[in-house]
C-alpha cells in the first residue's frame, strides 16, 4: 500500500485527473465506511467523504497536502469533520435519528429498530472515549488497520497506539459498567 | 510501552480473528467490544448520490490548478522571512523616533535593551518596543514573522537565564505562549498557499526547538522550572497545531476563528464560501432536506 501511496502521490500532486479518479475509487469506500461508524447516518457520512477529498484537493492547489502517507492522511481529516459535526449535532440518545430503514442487517421493523438502537448505544460509548482512544478502537477494530498504519494516522509511535488501545478498551468497560449496566460474561 | 500493553495487543489480534483469549482478565475486557459489535453493519451509500459526488469531485480537480513554484518558494526559513516585506531598518528607526518623543530617552537606552534580560532593569523598555514593533505592523504575514522572532527571542531569554543560573520568570513562558497563540491565530487570516508555507517552517522550527528546551531540561536537574515546562508545552501545543494545519487548513482556521470572535457561530460551515478557488463540496444539501456538514452559515 505504501509504494502504490507514493505512486499516487506523485500524480496527485501533479493533480493527474486520473490518478484522482483512482485514489477516489480506491480508498472512498473505506472511507465511508469509518465515516458512517462514527456518525451513524449514510448521507452525512457521505457528505464527509466528499468535503475530506475536496480538503485534500484543495491542499494540493495550495502546495500543501500530505507527503506520504495518504490513506493516513485521509483519515485524519474524516476524523477532524467527524467530530466537528458530532460537536455541533450533540444531543441525547433519544432524540436522534436513528435512521432505522438503512440497517443492513433488519429483517423486520422491530429487529431494525432494536439494532439501530444498539448502534446508537455502541456510538454514544465511543463518543465518550477520548479522540485518540475512539480513533485506534474504530481502526483497529472495525477498519482493519495495522498498529503501524494507525501509528501513520496518529503522528504517534506505535508503543503509544498499543497504550491508546489498551487505555481505550478499559475506558470503554468503565464506562459500559458505570452506565450501561454492563456484566461480565462467564469465564 | 509496558508487557501489559503488548499482551492486551496480542489478545486484540486473537479476538480479531476470532481465537480464544487464555488470559481471563484480558478475555472480560475483549468482551467490551462485543457491545460495540454493531457498528460492523453499516448502510449502503446512495449510488446515485456517490457517483454525483464522485464526478464533482474530478470536476473540481480539472478547474484546480497547482500553486506557481515561484510562489511556494518565497519565504525560505524563519527568519530569513523578516527580511521580506518590510523593512527593518525602517521600522526600527520609526521605534527609536517614538521611544525619544515617549520618554526623552537616548537611542542608546534602546539600543542597549535589545539584548537585556528579564533580570535586567532595561528589560520593560524591550518589551516596549516589541510592542510598539508589533502596533506598527499592519500586514498579518509581516505580524507572524515579528511574532515568531518574538518567540525566539523570548526563547533565547530563557536559555540565557538558565546558563547563568538565574531564575526563569514565568511572565517570559507565558509570553512565548501568547506570541505562539496570536501568530497562530493571525495565521488563520492567510491564503492557503501562504499557511502551508509558514506551517510548514513553524512546525520545523517549533521541533528545533522542542529539542533545545529538552537539553536545557535535562541540564535543570531532576526538577525543571516551571517556566520551562510552560515553554515546552506551549511549544508542543504549536508544533501539534501547524501539524493539523497542514493536513487540514480549513479545520486549523474553524478552530482559530473560534476563539476570534465571541459572536462567531459556534461550530461555523465546514465547506469554504464559494468563490475563488475555495471547495464547494456538492450534495450538502441532503435530497430528504437533511443538514449536512455543509449547510450551516459560511465560514468567517
Amino acid at each position: 500500500m505504501v509504494s502504490q501511496e507514493t505512486e499516487w502521490l506523485e500524480g496527485a500532486r501533479r493533480l493527474d485527473e486520473s490518478t484522482l479518479a483512482v485514489i477516489y475509487d480506491s480508498l472512498s469506500p473505506e472511507l465511508y465506511n469509518y465515516s458512517c461508524r462514527l456518525v451513524g447516518d449514510a448521507e452525512t457520512a457521505e457528505d464527509i467523504v466528499s468535503e475530506t477529498f475536496f480538503r485534500f484537493l484543495r491542499a494540493l492547489g495550495a502546495g500543501g497536502g500530505p507527503k506520504d502517507h495518504l490513506r493516513a492522511y485521509l483519515y485524519r481529516i474524516i476524523h477532524n469533520l467527524a467530530v466537528d459535526h458530532h460537536r455541533r449535532r450533540e444531543e441525547p440518545l433519544e432524540n436522534q435519528d436513528l435512521d432505522v430503514q438503512r440497517s443492513p442487517s433488519a429483517e423486520n421493523p422491530d429487529d431494525a429498530v432494536e439494532h439501530s438502537l444498539a448502534q446508537a448505544q455502541a456510538r454514544e460509548v465511543l463518543w465518550r472515549l477520548t479522540d485518540e482512544q475512539r480513533q485506534v478502537i474504530v481502526l483497529k477494530f472495525f477498519q482493519g488497520l495495522s498498529n503501524e498504519e494507525i501509528a501513520a494516522v496518529l503522528k504517534k509511535p506505535v508503543g503509544a497506539v498499543k497504550s491508546l488501545q489498551h487505555r481505550g478498551l478499559k475506558s470503554m468497560r468503565r464506562i459500559l459498567e458505570k452506565d450501561f449496566a454492563f456484566t461480565e460474561g462467564p469465564q | 510501552m509496558s508487557k501489559l500493553e503488548d499482551r492486551v495487543d496480542q489478545a486484540v489480534s486473537s479476538y480479531r480473528a476470532g481465537k480464544p483469549i487464555k488470559d481471563p482478565d484480558l478475555q472480560s475486557l475483549l468482551e467490551t467490544m462485543d457491545t460495540l459489535k454493531p457498528l460492523e453493519d453499516v448502510p449502503a451509500p446512495d449510488l446515485v448520490r456517490s457517483q454525483q459526488l464522485r464526478q464533482a469531485f474530478l470536476t473540481r480537480a480539472k478547474e484546480t490548478l497547482p500553486v506557481s513554484l515561484p510562489e511556494l518558494k518565497r519565504h525560505i526559513g524563519w527568519k530569513n522571512i523578516l527580511k521580506k516585506e518590510r523593512s527593518p531598518m525602517f521600522t526600527f528607526v520609526r521605534i527609536l523616533i517614538l521611544l525619544a518623543v515617549a520618554f526623552g530617552g537616548t537611542t542608546a537606552t534602546a539600543f542597549a535593551a535589545q539584548d537585556s534580560l528579564p533580570s535586567e532593569a532595561l528589560y520593560p523598555v524591550k518589551s516596549l518596543m516589541e510592542d510598539v514593533r508589533l502596533a506598527l505592523t499592519s500586514d498579518p504575514e509581516a505580524e507572524v514573522d515579528l511574532l515568531l522572532q518574538f518567540s525566539d527571542e523570548r526563547m533565547e531569554e530563557i536559555a540565557a537565564l538558565m546558563e547563568q543560573g538565574l531564575p526563569v520568570p514565568d511572565a517570559v513562558a507565558t509570553q512565548l505562549q501568547s506570541h505562539l497563540n496570536l501568530a497562530l491565530k493571525t495565521c488563520a487570516e492567510l491564503d492557503d498557499a501562504a499557511l502551508l508555507q509558514l506551517m510548514a517552517q513553524i512546525q520545523t522550527r517549533s521541533q528545533e526547538q522542542l529539542k533545545v528546551l529538552e537539553k536545557l531540561g535535562e541540564g535543570s536537574g531532576n526538577q525543571p522550572e516551571d517556566a520551562l515546562q510552560l515553554a515546552t508545552q506551549a511549544m508542543n501545543n504549536v508544533r501539534v497545531t501547524a501539524e493539523g494545519a497542514l493536513d487540514d487548513p480549513i479545520t486549523f482556521r474553524l478552530h482559530q476563528g473560534k476563539n476570534r470572535s465571541p459572536d462567531a457561530p459556534e461550530y461555523p460551515d465546514m465547506l469554504p464560501a464559494n468563490g475563488t478557488g475555495d471547495s464547494q463540496g456538492p450534495g450538502n444539501k441532503g435530497s430528504n432536506g437533511k443538514k449536512g456538514p455543509g449547510d450551516q452559515d459560511a465560514t468567517p
